[in-house]
């Protein structure tokens, strides 16, 4: 039996949700910027305790302005994924922000914060202080990049996990 | 007395009367008769079974008992039924499709009419079965994928496909379908419960079917008649009806559930396109066919014809220096205009690799200058027609020659060859002088010659005269050309000595030796103002001889 599970990808522009799905669907990493338009679906089948689950994965356009997140495309989904990038500060707010109007949609479901661009972790402008702040629990946030890899499939693991533990 | 003896029976008796009094009841009480059939029933259906007899009685019985159970509630026996007859009905459709596309292929394989000679032309271009293409164009409708997605989520609750449809992943088509609609929704402010309706592209529609917790998404091929809207509508709403608690499940868990397949399985239909004009008498039928043979005989050259000059235009098309440009058919001839450079194969020339008749072909080429490297360089190397030992090549639009040329032909191929289109700029850098060229060769041969010196002397020995004559009148030749050239000639003279004897010695002998064959020089007329002395530290050899500079004479020195 597949049990199927939506999973959304939320977080400003250019912050490496579509690298982060690409990494862990394809096990690839390109260089090159393609903003996502609207929103782009994958699907990955991973184990959990002998169990296989269908993740389907909507990745939505990055938005730097609240205003304009397209909530609507949250409904139904089982866990979501809020994504910043280590070396602009702002965008950790941002990811915040998106996960106080995601509530209203769907209520409390697991969530995790991936701080993307690990990488690069000597140019990063922000500290696990600031990390902290933000108010996702330390268990529930990863430094990790889609660039090397590190973190990426432990990350939706992660996830997984926590929706099983929701649903059973 | 006779009491007494009542009491002595029932005490005799008594015991046997209670059992007879209960079998008496027994066999009256229709009731306990029917307990008592029913638990031996089983059993002795079961002993009987290969008995055909029973089977025999039974029959009618059971037959009756369907019928009467049927018109009270049909619903548990469809239920019943479904999952045997769903499948045999799927497999009877396939193979009747299967059929159909053989059998279209066998009946038209030959066929020479124009509208099966369009149609096998179009299953040449596309690469599809003919069969299949005279389906497409004779069906009206198929469903051929549908999609029940819950509709909240995006999340695929059932996939079905029409026999022989190749189909994407379904759970992510389904996706994208409800990210659409809702994208669809935010993006024009409609209502919440409305939807998208239909998506369509080419021949190809998507037409959705909303529900309150399901959609449903038909893929349909051609126009589906409006009453289709109402089977996909029927179904939501079974769907919704049957699979209420399901479908909410579904979204807190994840966990998927079987549809019941009848609610689907009429969903998935196709209409074919009636043939007209059917059962027409035979000698129509004959006339028909003679007919379509005339046609096809008629159309036989006309479709060589017609490779023929595609197959021209595709190697026009490739033909570097050709640019087609407008390629079509008038009052029966085949007409292809274009642009061509000069400098390019003649089209003509193709005209018979193509195999294509040159009474048929009408063809108006335009000048043009094409600027591939290979024309620029052959326009190049007409307008400036370098000497032999020169190569032209072109590096990007840069014109490059190497070799060797007069400096007056260099100057002028410079101007030239800048002007030629295609040329961006020129690089004769890598190209020789040829009067540089010439003098050095004869500097060469006088460094060859060689003055003898005796051990420990400053005087020449052996045909030193005549080496010297020859070594100066060459000198006074290269400062003759070069005086004509704006080049100017110097000499430096150079002496050796052996190993033997301590250095101070020898530099003394290296000094005198090289003053000896300038002083030889000097006196053989040439200008001591061109002469200079050096030593060569080569050890092992008494003898003196010349090096000879040219250069360029400088701006300004008359
Ligand atoms: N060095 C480094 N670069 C990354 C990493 N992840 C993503 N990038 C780069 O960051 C840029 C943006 O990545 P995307 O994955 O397209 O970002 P996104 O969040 O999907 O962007 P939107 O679709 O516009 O919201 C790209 O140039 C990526 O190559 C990472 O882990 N390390
Ligand atoms: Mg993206």
């Amino acid at each position: 039996m597949v049990i199927q599970r939506k999973v959304c990808m939320l977080g400003a522009t250019a912050v490496g949700k579509t690298s982060l799905v690409r990494r862990f669907v394809e096990s690839m990493f390109s260089e090159r910027y393609q903003a996502t338009i609207g929103v782009k679906i994958d699907r990955k089948l991973v184990e959990l305790d002998g169990m296989s689950v269908s993740l389907l994965l909507w990745d939505l356009q990055g938005e730097d302005d609240l205003q304009r997140v397209r909530l609507s495309y949250l409904r139904g989904a089982a866990g979501l994924i809020f994504v910043a990038d280590g070396t602009r500060p702002e965008t950790l707010t941002i990811a915040r922000s998106i996960q106080e109007s995601s509530r209203e949609v769907v209520g409390d479901i697991p969530a995790i914060l991936v701080v993307n661009k690990a990488d690069l972790e000597s140019e990063w402008r922000v500290d696990d202080e600031s990390v902290r702040a933000i108010g996702f629990s330390p268990e529930n946030t990863l430094k990790a990049s889609a660039k090397d890899g590190r973190n990426v499939e432990a990350a939706f693991q992660l996830l997984v996990r926590q929706m099983a533990a929701r649903a059973s | 007395m006779p009491d007494r003896w009542a009491e002595l029976r029932g005490l005799i008796v008594g015991p046997e009367r209670e059992r007879i009094d209960k079998v008496e009841r027994k066999l009256d009480d229709p009731r306990l008769n029917v307990d008592e059939v029913s638990r031996v029933l089983p059993e002795a259906v079961q002993r009987r079974a290969a008995d055909r007899e029973l089977g025999m009685a039974l029959g009618p019985v059971v037959g009756e008992a369907i019928k009467v159970s049927v018109r009270r509630d049909p619903q548990p026996i469809v239920d019943a039924i479904f999952p045997i007859i769903g499948p045999a009905i799927r497999r009877a459709i396939a193979s009747a499709f299967s059929e159909l596309v053989e059998s279209i292929n066998t009946t038209l394989e030959h066929s020479f009419s124009p509208r099966g000679l369009g149609w096998r032309f179009e299953a040449l271009r596309t690469g599809k079965s003919f069969g299949e293409v005279v389906l497409s164009h004779s069906l009206l409708f198929r469903a051929e994928q549908l999609f029940l997605i819950h509709r909240e989520s995006g999340l695929l609750v059932k996939h079905l496909t029409a026999p022989g449809v190749k189909a994407l992943p379904p759970d992510m088509v389904a996706g994208m379908l409800t990210a659409i609609t809702e994208f669809a929704r935010d993006s024009f402010q409609v209502s919440k419960q409305e939807g998208l309706d239909s998506l369509a592209m080419g021949d190809l529609t998507v037409l959705v079917e909303q529900g309150p917790a399901a959609t449903l998404a038909s893929v349909v091929r051609g126009h589906a008649p409006v009453a289709y809207r109402e089977v996909l509508q029927e179904a939501v709403e079974g769907v919704q009806r049957a699979h209420a608690a399901d479908l909410d499940r579904f979204v807190a868990d994840g966990v998927p559930f079987e549809v019941r397949p009848e609610l689907l399985e009429p969903c998935l239909i196709s209409q074919l396109a009636e043939s007209k004009g059917r059962g027409s008498p035979w000698k129509l039928v004959v006339a028909a066919a003679l007919l379509l043979l005339g046609l096809g005989w008629c159309a036989y050259p006309k479709v060589q014809a017609s490779r023929a000059f595609n197959r021209y235009v595709t190697q026009l098309r490739e033909e570097p220096g050709v640019v087609v440009g407008s390629v079509g058919r008038r009052d029966g001839q085949y007409v292809v205009t274009g642009l061509r450079d000069p400098l390019a194969r003649d089209p003509k020339a193709l005209i018979a690799e193509a195999g294509l008749d040159t009474a048929v072909l009408v063809s108006h080429w335009e000048p043009y200058i094409a600027l591939r490297p290979e024309f620029v360089l052959r326009r190049a190397g007409g307008a400036i027609k370098p000497p032999a030992p020169v190569t032209l090549a072109m590096r990007g639009d840069t014109l490059a020659a190497v070799g060797v040329a007069s400096e007056s032909w260099m100057r002028s191929a410079q101007t030239t060859a800048a002007a030629v289109a295609g040329v961006g700029a020129v690089d004769f850098s890598q190209l020789k002088d040829s009067v540089d060229v010439a003098m050095r060769a004869t500097a060469d041969q006088v460094e060859q010659l060689r003055v003898e010196f005796a051990r420990g002397d400053v005087y020449p020995v052996g045909a030193f005269r005549s080496t010297a004559d020859s070594m100066a009148a060459t000198v006074l030749r290269l400062i003759t050309d070069a005086g004509n050239n704006r080049r100017e000639v110097a000499v430096e003279v150079r002496a050796s000595t052996d190993s033997i004897g301590n250095a101070q010695v020898n530099l003394e002998l290296r000094e005198g030796r090289s003053r000896a064959l300038r002083a030889l020089m000097i006196a053989r007329g040439v200008p001591s103002s061109i002469v200079t002395v050096n030593q060569d530290s080569t050890a092992g050899v008494r003898q003196a001889y010349l090096r000879v500079t040219i250069r360029p004479l400088l701006q300004g020195t008359p």
